[in-house]
């Protein structure tokens, strides 16, 4: 094939290439080299772009669920017990702490949705489960909510300093007709999921990501769960040497363009730290882990939050405020929001605030 | 009219003289192989009797015309691609251009960078040594590609 074709043609093919592709092509020729660049979200190469839209298919874009300070006039019941834990396609997951229950409540009808359920009675330990973590995230190709429990079956959280939890997962999905359905039982003694904090874990498109720390028989880890087809997967974080250790450094997880993102950010410690903005390109592969960006600590930023179409980073500053931070110029920009408290969930829905 | 560069043909011509005789016009394309114009001007009614069967709803113009793509690659050969995308290119239809050049892309993905450089007849220019530098940088990508 000798028939020569122009550079902006040849432009167009490569710009439907995923990230691996576009890296390994790197290496057919320079001009090849130079047209696909270094993934840096620096400069606008093709594989930057690549990163950025080759995999875009939500209908959604991922949206903050915000507490605001104002009371309403009439919050439901049950709102005061428990915790919200995430919001999605407009409908918020609330968890009841004490007795148990899980509900689903749309708040722009002001209706309860469904209260899912009480806590199991496990008849093999004689007591009640104690619900250790809770997932929850509309899957828009089976175009259901799924929600995720994970179960202390011994009880042994609350016991001294352990890393190994007994733990069974439940998964449910609502079906139509928002009827209860229960899925699967499974048993995670080979995983030892236990689900730390906030930020560690975050939600796409029918996948659950979780970090997990080290222990015994196996090393710091992304795990996944795929909702439609109940599997698990892990991969590998980058080696301590290079990212921290996570007794020192926070790593928050988000979503960008599907591909698993992390950031790399050491305890705030009185003082301004810097962010290292890593992505996950081939999960499964601990060697595809890119690291992206850094942002400097000249930024006076506290928390990751997610990011938006175009690569921007929604981050919240030491004052609780929003600030979009973009890598192709390095600048800050404030985000303006009215009534806005520090607490900032990162989660995917089509655009309804909580009350 | 999709094809571009006659359009422009007709819009020069009209400017020139003003003919009655546009039916019988024999437009000259030079860069064009009759094979490969011969599938555009099929893919171009096509595309054009769709979109009218469809008036309104979108969404059924574009499942239509995937339909139809994936039919038409089934009998396009992948060498054939990039006479075709040269005589879009050429003939400034930017719908075909797209979609000729979403094919290849499918093609390539998960193909070797030896295949790539069969198929674009590109050359590595590297020194010696470089290609190995850069092979080693994203190793991991070289992981799961076709045999050749």
């Amino acid at each position: 094939m000798s028939s020569y074709l122009p550079e902006e043609v040849v432009v167009n093919i490569l710009s439907h290439l995923p990230p691996k592709s576009l890296l390994r092509f790197r290496c057919v020729s320079k001009t090849w080299l130079a047209l696909i660049g270094t993934p840096d979200f620096v400069s606008k190469n093709l594989i930057n772009n690549s990163i950025l839209n080759t995999k875009s298919q939500h209908p959604y874009p991922p949206f903050l669920l915000v507490k605001a300070r104002e009371e309403s006039n009439s919050p439901p019941p049950f709102l005061g017990l428990g915790g919200i834990v995430s919001s999605s396609n407009g409908i918020l997951c609330l968890h009841d702490h004490f007795q148990g229950d899980v509900y689903l409540w749309n708040p722009s009808s002001s209706l309860q949705l469904l209260a899912l359920s009480r806590r199991i009675y496990c008849p093999r330990t004689k007591d009640f489960d104690y619900v250790l973590g809770l997932e929850f995230g509309f899957d828009y190709i089976a175009d259901d909510f799924k929600v995720v429990r994970f179960l202390d079956t011994l009880n042994t959280s609350f016991m001294a300093d352990t890393d190994f939890v007994d733990v069974e997962l439940e998964v449910y999905s609502l079906g139509p007709g928002l009827g209860k359905q229960f899925d699967t039982i499974l048993d995670l003694n080979m995983l030892n999921i236990f689900v730390p904090y906030e930020r560690a874990k975050v939600y796409d498109n029918g996948f659950f990501y979780w970090w997990v720390g080290p222990n015994e028989d196996y090393d710091e880890r992304i795990v996944s769960f795929d909702c439609r087809n109940e599997v698990f997967r892990m991969t590998p974080l980058p080696d301590k040497s290079v990212i921290g250790d996570c007794n020192e450094v926070w790593r928050s997880l988000m979503v960008l363009n599907g591909f698993v993102a992390m950031a790399v950010h050491p305890f705030r410690r009185k003082k301004k730290v810097s962010f290292s903005i890593w992505v996950l390109l081939e999960f499964g592969v601990k060697e595809s882990w890119t690291k992206l960006f850094r942002i400097g600590h000249y930024f006076d930023l506290e928390w990751p939050l997610c990011f938006c179409k175009n690569g921007e980073l929604l981050m919240e500053n030491r004052e609780g405020e929003l600030v979009l931070y973009d890598p192709f110029t390095q600048t800050t920009k404030n985000v303006q929001l009215n009534g806005l408290t520090k607490s900032f969930l990162n989660t995917q829905s089509s655009g309804v605030q909580a009350q | 009219m999709k094809f571009c560069a006659v359009k422009q043909y007709f819009d020069d011509e009209n400017n020139n003289n003003i003919t009655s005789g546009a039916s019988t016009t024999m437009i000259p394309l030079p860069n064009v192989e009759s094979h490969p114009l011969a599938i555009l001007i099929t893919y171009c009614k096509k595309h054009l009797k769709i979109k009218a069967n469809n008036a309104d709803n979108k969404k059924e113009t574009e499942k239509e015309m995937e339909q139809y793509e994936q039919e038409l690659l089934k009998k396009v050969m992948p060498q054939e691609l990039t006479e075709l995308i040269l005589a879009a290119n050429y003939l400034n239809f930017k719908e075909a251009l797209d979609f000729f050049c979403r094919a290849v892309a499918s093609a390539i993905q998960n193909k070797s960078i030896e295949f790539v450089r069969k198929f674009f007849g590109l050359e590595s220019d590297f020194e010696l040594g470089e290609e190995e530098k850069l092979r080693e940088e994203f190793a991991w990508s070289f992981e799961g590609v076709d045999e050749d």
